[in-house]
This record gives C-alpha cells, sequence and structure tokens, in this order.
C-alpha cells in the first residue's frame, strides 16, 4: 500500500514540477521506462497472485531500472549500445507479456 | 528370448528422469516461464512461516520505502514526459532560426525606414538648394513619374493567387507550374501600363521607372524586395474606366484566363475608388552637369537613365498628389 501511494505522490510531483531531465541521463529514459514498466506489470501480477509486497516491489523497481540503464551504459562505453538496448527491450519485453498474459488469465479467468 | 530386448530397446527410448526436450534453452525458459520475480514467492514464504498475514515494519522502514517509491514515480514520470516532448536540440534550432529571422527583419525594416526618412532629407536639400526656380517644378513633376512620391487615386486591382492551394502546401508537393511567376506579374503589369496606369505598385512596392521584376529561386523579386505570396496584387492609379475598357481590350485578361485554365492560377480584377500607392524614395543621383546659361549655376538633375521590364509604354502620368493636385495629364499623353 505504501508502494502505491508513494508512487502516486511521486507521478503526480513529476507532472506538477517537471523538472527538466540533465542531458547525460537522456540516453537511458526509454530502457529505463520500458523497466519501470516491466516492474509495474510484475506488481501487479503478484498483486493478484496474492503474493504482493511493498518492499519486494520497490526494490525490484529500483533494481531494474538502474541494472537497465547500467546495461546501456555499459553497451555504450563499449560502443555496442544500441544491441545491448535491444537485447534488454527483448527481455523486458518478454517479461511484460508473460506477466501481462498472467493478469488477462487472472481477470478474464481464461 | 524376447524379453530382455524389450527394457534395453526401452531404455535408450525413455528419456532420463529430469530432463527436458528444450534444457538447452534454460535461459528462454526462465524468462518466458518465471517472468514473477522470486523475490515475491520468497517473501510470501518467510510471511507464511512466521505466521502472518500481512508483513509489518517499523515507521522508519515504512517511510523509506515512502520516500522510495515517491522518487521511483516522479522520476518514471519524468522520464517519459521528456521522452513525449517534441526533440530538444531541433526545437532549439528552430526558436534560434526564427529569433534570427526576426532580428533581421527588424533591422531591414528600421533601416528602410531610415533610408526614406534620409532620402526625403537628400530631396528637401536638392529642392531648396540646388535647383533654379525653373528646375525645380520639373525635377517635382519628374518625380512623380519616377514614382518617388506617394500618390492617392482611383484605380484598378489586379490580384493573381498562387494555384493548388495558394501557395500554403507543402513546397514538394505544389506543382511549381501552378505558382505566379516574375513573367506573369510582368505582363499584368506591362498590359496596366499600356491600359494608361499613372503609377503601379506591386504588393505596396512601388514600381518605378528603374524598377525590375524577376524570379530569384522561387520566389518573385521586384527591385531586390521579394514579395511574400501567395496572393499577389497589383495597383494601378490612373482613370479606372478608361483603364478597365482598356485591359479588357488588350491581351490581358485573355493571358489572365489561360493562367487559370492552365495552371490554377485565380484572378481577380477590381475597380478601386481610393488608393493609396507609397513612393519608392528618390532614384540615385548618377549624372549631374553643369548648366552654363542664366545664373551658371550648378545644377544637378536625377534622370532615369536604364529601361525596366515595368518600363511605362504608353503614357505616364501621375494621378492627385498627396503634395500637389497639380495635374499634367495632357503634356505627356501620346
Amino acid at each position: 500500500m505504501i508502494a502505491i501511494v508513494g508512487l502516486v505522490i511521486g507521478v503526480v510531483a513529476g507532472l506538477v514540477l517537471q523538472p527538466t531531465v540533465p542531458l547525460i541521463l537522456q540516453p537511458y529514459l526509454p530502457i529505463a521506462v520500458v523497466a519501470a514498466l516491466d516492474a509495474l506489470f510484475g506488481g501487479l501480477r503478484a498483486m493478484l497472485d496474492g503474493l504482493f509486497d511493498d518492499k519486494v516491489f520497490l526494490v525490484s523497481f529500483l533494481s531494474n531500472v538502474v541494472v537497465a540503464a547500467f546495461i546501456v551504459f555499459l553497451g555504450d562505453q563499449l560502443g555496442v549500445g544500441g544491441q545491448l538496448s535491444t537485447a534488454v527491450v527483448v527481455v523486458l519485453g518478454i517479461r511484460i507479456f508473460s506477466n501481462a498474459a498472467s493478469i488477462r488469465r487472472h481477470i478474464f479467468k481464461a | 528370448m524376447t524379453a530382455p530386448h524389450a527394457p534395453a530397446r526401452h531404455t535408450t527410448t525413455a528419456r532420463p528422469a529430469g530432463r527436458r526436450p528444450d534444457e538447452s534453452m534454460t535461459l528462454l525458459r526462465e524468462v518466458t516461464e518465471r517472468p514473477l520475480d522470486p523475490g515475491y514467492a520468497l517473501m510470501a514464504r518467510r510471511r507464511a512461516e512466521a505466521g502472518e498475514t500481512t508483513s509489518r515494519r517499523g515507521t522508519a522502514s515504512a517511510l523509506g520505502l515512502l520516500l522510495v517509491a515517491v522518487l521511483l514515480g516522479a522520476a518514471t514520470t519524468v522520464a517519459v514526459l521528456d521522452l513525449r516532448a517534441p526533440q530538444p536540440l531541433v526545437t532549439k534550432g528552430r526558436t534560434v532560426l526564427m529569433e534570427q529571422i526576426q532580428e533581421r527583419s527588424a533591422e531591414v525594416e528600421s533601416l528602410s525606414r531610415r533610408s526614406a526618412a534620409l532620402s526625403s532629407e537628400v530631396d528637401g536639400l536638392q529642392g531648396a538648394a540646388l535647383l533654379p526656380s525653373a528646375l525645380v517644378e520639373i525635377n517635382e513633376l519628374d518625380r512623380w513619374v519616377n514614382g518617388a512620391m506617394p500618390v492617392r487615386g482611383p484605380g484598378m486591382v489586379v490580384k493573381l493567387t498562387d494555384g493548388a492551394g495558394g501557395g500554403l502546401v507543402d513546397p514538394g508537393d505544389a506543382p511549381a507550374e501552378s505558382r505566379v511567376r516574375d513573367a506573369d506579374v510582368q505582363f499584368v503589369v506591362n498590359e496596366l501600363w499600356a491600359a494608361g496606369a499613372e503609377a503601379i505598385a506591386v504588393n505596396d512596392q512601388r514600381l518605378t521607372s528603374l524598377s525590375a521584376i524577376r524570379n530569384a529561386g522561387d520566389a518573385i523579386l521586384v527591385d531586390l524586395q521579394p514579395l511574400n505570396g501567395p496572393v499577389y496584387t497589383v495597383e494601378a492609379v490612373g482613370d479606372p474606366e478608361d483603364m478597365q475598357v482598356e485591359f479588357a481590350r488588350s491581351a490581358g485578361l485573355g493571358f489572365l484566363q489561360l493562367l487559370s485554365a492552365e495552371y490554377g492560377i485565380e484572378h481577380e480584377v477590381t475597380a478601386s475608388e481610393g488608393m493609396d500607392l507609397p513612393g519608392a524614395g528618390s532614384p540615385t543621383l548618377r549624372y549631374a552637369h553643369s548648366e552654363r546659361s542664366g545664373g551658371a549655376q550648378e545644377t544637378a538633375t536625377p534622370r532615369a537613365s536604364a529601361r525596366a521590364t515595368a518600363e511605362p509604354t504608353q503614357s505616364v502620368r501621375t494621378a492627385q498628389s498627396m503634395q500637389s493636385t497639380q495635374d499634367r495629364s495632357e503634356e505627356d499623353n501620346g
């Protein structure tokens, strides 16, 4: 519950304040957003499974975003930034898809 | 005797226990079959062992979680907003270009104002000091004919509009032939001169005896000043009735109809009661010679020495000038 309330407050704060993102962080934004989506879907599925836990949710959220950004950073340094971004997007995309399928089974029983 | 063979055959075809056909693809299987973070299951098991249904934690821990959640929510929102914003570099480039255009336009405007003020000053000085009284009047009349002075009077207006969207579509989409070109404007202007126009302005750009109408790329220039499309307005001061009759009799109307039929260039010919045409400023003094007759005074008369595309072909007379109502229409007809 704490996690959801906090996220909502954060979203509202972000919408109201609209701070500018430093130029250095710009390349990591797309992948960070995909990682955040993955964590959100995972949390939703856990909630439907009855296993939801604030701490696990937030830690997975944070680590997803940080690790995804770090992989892209590493790729940029090694000159394979584009390919590594694709890899991250593929893995996270598959996870999002199967989590979404699980959520759909919970909701529609089909 | 067949019995021993059967189990042997069976063992060769059977898989060892616990092995799967897709064993070599554990990574993909892991990804597709267990997308849920194992942490959730672990936490649930721990809670079950502790005999709790919901996890309990201290205030500090709850506050920490709340803080992390707020930060993550804000960061994600900001990232999404930033990604959805138009590309900052492109926007920045456009802003810079727009600023430059506005800056330069303002500069041009202030410079042309200054130029107009200075040339009227020059006119005043020339008229007052240089010219003998006999030439002042001629000079004045010259300046009307040359388009140096603003005039007001009745006349007719011809409007040409670019075909196919009026030039407001993407330049790549509009066929190039459907745009008004210098030759079209030249033709209309020449026909108007022939029909008895006394002063002509194109898009408020007064034509002098030295004016040139020509194309530079896609733009039409009058005296090196680009005209803003898609509507080109040719205003001619003169006797409205005579001019309309003459214009209708000339090749002008036929040409306009050809333009609209072939290229979709629309035209509109109207009579106007009162039009103000701006002056083009005094022409540069290119030639002067001293006149020994009479008072042996130095004279300088601005003379137009070149012929231009918009040269009046038949007669030129100024309408009522803003400064004077003198009429000299009779003396240079024919």
